[in-house]
């Protein structure tokens, strides 16, 4: 695995490079800022994958340097570990806001950060694999595109969406919370209820693009409380935030819902998308877990089971009959190739 | 007899190389302290004397942060924690609501303590 580290200081550069080679990753190149590693990055013949970046840097720190490479079309998923001594919440909040994979704190153990490259390396085989998957389709009709399965239980890219953290970084996210701020957080689970039937009759890009809407809607109402989500598959969304800066309001499903309900949504054929949202009880981490555990996910998860399920939400949409067609919202389609 | 010779051929394994890349870091690090505290008491002067002293504050934030980062790992950890203190204490002018007066004692304090720690590691 190829590995970029960026680091002002030569002593941990060199330390990082004897980890690295220790831990059985000696393709590891060293820049000391982060205008050299643009250079470096943008000189390399074949892509790094993955990233070692140290936060505080004169001139353009780690957070701004991990914003920049995400910016760069190649390297929009590859991972970016995060590099620093504060492990203070506002910085690990902006280090996975702007993209950051995972986060690593100094002084570094070198056994723990071998063990976050190899998650990297992990993370890189499935990247790898699904670009395969993406070139093949790009050479294929919009038939094809339309076959490609979905699971219901398939973990969902989502992209550009505030707040939104892929499940590997929103895992690693709440672990690190355990050496910070873990007991000031609190999770809370969305459900969206009727997410069998939005599955059964969405195309897999359709219900790509609704999971999207839905977590926009999410985001658009979780912003204000300075936090972090993902998608957990089965149309379940895990929130974290800090409740010492804000509390979530126990109208946070409605006020999803409502957002979903103002965005149009439309099936395919015209008919209304509806989306119902149910929230499982809010889990304070201290109550159930040590800290750096990630066992509340799972609690956050698990406790929409105990929550009495809406009316409504095992309705069929309007006019079952006539999905399979164009829809006129989702305006992310027209990028697609759909003629034929 | 043959265990002997094969081991011998196999060499250091990385673990060992790495430990010996780390005691060899530490030693430059070391040999880099008295410049440093050098550089450091500048900038305490610069603060003392009111010239640019917030910018020789975020200077010594700076080295404090660095040393921080470091020294634990090369096997300095009680230098790693006075220059923790340090950043914390320079970190904490910059939140609301400081007793300035309270938090200078504090800088003082815990700059000093820095000073002797790096005075120690270096000798």
């Amino acid at each position: 695995m190829k590995i970029l580290a960026v680091d002002d200081d030569g002593f941990i550069l060199e330390l990082l490079e004897g980890a690295m080679e220790a831990v059985g990753y000696p393709n590891i190149q060293t820049a000391g800022d982060a205008e050299i590693a643009l250079g470096v990055i943008s000189a390399a013949t074949q892509p790094f994958e993955c990233f070692l970046l140290d936060i505080q840097m004169p001139v353009i720190d780690g957070i701004e340097l991990c914003s920049r490479i995400r910016a760069m079309p190649q390297y929009q998923k590859t991972p970016i570990i995060m590099l620093t001594a504060m492990s203070e919440r506002g910085y690990i909040d902006r280090a996975f806001a702007a993209g950051a994979t995972d986060y690593v704190t100094k002084p570094f153990d070198v056994l723990e950060l071998g063990t976050r490259v190899k998650m990297a390396e992990r993370l890189n085989a499935e990247i790898r694999q699904n670009a395969q998957s993406y070139r093949t389709l790009d050479s294929l009709t919009e038939k094809l595109i339309e076959d490609r399965r979905i699971d219901l239980d398939d973990l969902v890219d989502v992209r550009d969406v505030d707040g939104f953290l892929n499940y590997q970084a929103f895992e690693n996210y709440v672990a690190l919370l355990g050496r910070g701020s873990y007991y000031s957080s609190s999770l809370i689970s969305l459900k969206i209820e009727n997410i069998k039937i939005i599955h059964k009759y969405c195309t897999a890009t359709e219900f790509e693009y609704a999971i999207t809407d839905f977590a926009e809607a999410i985001s658009d109402n979780l912003t204000m409380h300075s936090g972090f989500f993902t998608y957990a598959g089965n149309g379940i969304y895990v929130c974290v935030y800090n409740r010492v800066k804000d509390a979530i309001s126990e109208e946070f499903a409605l006020q999803v819902q409502d957002s979903i309900a103002q965005m149009n949504l439309v099936y395919n054929g015209g008919q209304k998308l509806e989306a119902i949202v149910r929230a499982g009880p809010i889990v304070n981490p201290g109550l159930f877990s040590k800290p750096g555990s990630t066992s509340v996910i799972e609690q956050a998860i698990k406790g929409l089971e105990n929550v009495p399920h809406p009316e409504g939400a095992t309705a069929l949409p309007s006019l079952a009959t006539d999905f399979g067609k164009r829809s006129k919202r989702w305006p992310r389609l027209a990028g697609i190739k759909r003629g034929i | 007899m043959a265990l002997q010779a094969q081991s011998a051929n196999l060499g250091p394994s990385p673990e060992q190389e790495f430990q010996k890349k780390v005691a060899e870091v530490g030693r430059r690090f070391s040999r880099s302290l008295p410049e440093q505290l050098v550089e450091m008491g500048a900038l305490f002067t610069r603060i003392q004397e009111g010239r640019e002293a917030a910018d020789a504050l975020a200077g010594i934030r700076g080295m404090a942060h660095k040393i921080r980062g470091i020294a634990p790992t090369l096997g300095f950890g009680d230098l790693g924690t006075a220059a923790a203190r340090l950043e914390d204490t320079i970190f904490a002018f910059s939140t609301p609501d400081t007793d300035y007066g309270d938090m200078a004692q504090k800088f003082v304090r815990h700059y000093q303590a820095l000073a002797d720690e790096m005075s120690r590691a270096a000798s």
